[in-house]
């Protein structure tokens, strides 16, 4: 009784989640087509307005910088806080900060 | 730490320019090929973090000491957010980049305006951030806690 009930369950489940998927992949849009005219604006004007070749890097520092520093930010933060955890321990060694 | 065996010493001696050398290259033709400051960066990292596990920890730290690495570290970060600034300065926006760096000719290493410097910073600070997070990693608790 117990096991029936559980195989119920686990097929309503998977029932619910492929019927959410299969709509999801009958909204997308084709392959190769391109909806929103961004990615096209940035292969069009990179060349002309920052002068790289790699789209990508032009993407990172000039278009969206603001996302790279703040990710940078977060390694920074992180390093700190990583040697803010090990500032007691000194093995011996000099480090020159503790 | 007092390092490895002398086959992975010999093929340390080996490697460890070449990636060196491959990091910087990544870094600098940035804004050219694929890649950039951070995988650059990530580059001479396993650089240091080769040479730190094969050699010992000592014989690094008597070429890249910790304040070296953090020294290093805290100029690329401020000089990111400098080189931002400097649009600022000059009467433009945040993160001003073709107007106020020059344009070049598109295709060369000295070209795409501050996108070599951002990547320059980018690849010292990721590099000297994970060598000293590693000198971290390989302290060795000692006895008494504080």
């Amino acid at each position: 009784m117990k096991k029936t009930r559980k195989m119920i369950e686990a097929f309503l489940v998977v029932g619910v989640a492929l019927t959410f998927i299969f709509v999801v992949a009958y909204c997308l849009p084709p392959f190769g087509l391109h909806p929103y005219p961004l990615g096209q604006y940035y292969i069009k004007n990179t060349l002309n307005q920052v002068g790289a070749w790699n789209v990508v890097c032009a993407i990172l520092w000039d278009y969206r910088g603001y996302d790279t520093l703040g990710e940078t930010a977060v390694l920074f933060a992180a390093i700190v806080g990583v040697v803010m955890l090990f500032r007691g321990v000194t093995n011996g060694r000099n480090d020159g900060h503790s | 730490m007092e390092g490895m065996t002398v086959i992975v010493k010999t093929v340390t001696r080996i490697l460890a320019p070449v990636m060196f050398l491959v990091g910087i290259y990544v870094t600098l033709h940035g804004h050219l090929t694929p890649g950039g400051g951070f995988q650059g960066g990530v580059m001479l990292a396993g650089t240091f973090v080769m040479l730190l596990l094969a050699f010992g920890v000592a014989s690094l730290e008597k070429k890249v000491s910790f304040r070296v690495g953090e020294t290093v570290k805290g100029i690329g970060a401020a000089m990111i957010a400098f080189t931002a600034v400097v649009g600022l300065i000059f009467g433009f926006w945040f993160f001003k980049n073709i107007g106020v760096y020059w344009y070049g000719i598109p295709g060369e290493v000295f070209s795409a305006g501050s996108l070599p410097l951002y990547n320059i910073w980018e690849a010292a600070h990721v590099a000297l951030a994970f060598l000293v997070a590693f000198y971290c990693f390989t302290k060795k608790e000692s006895g008494d806690k504080k």
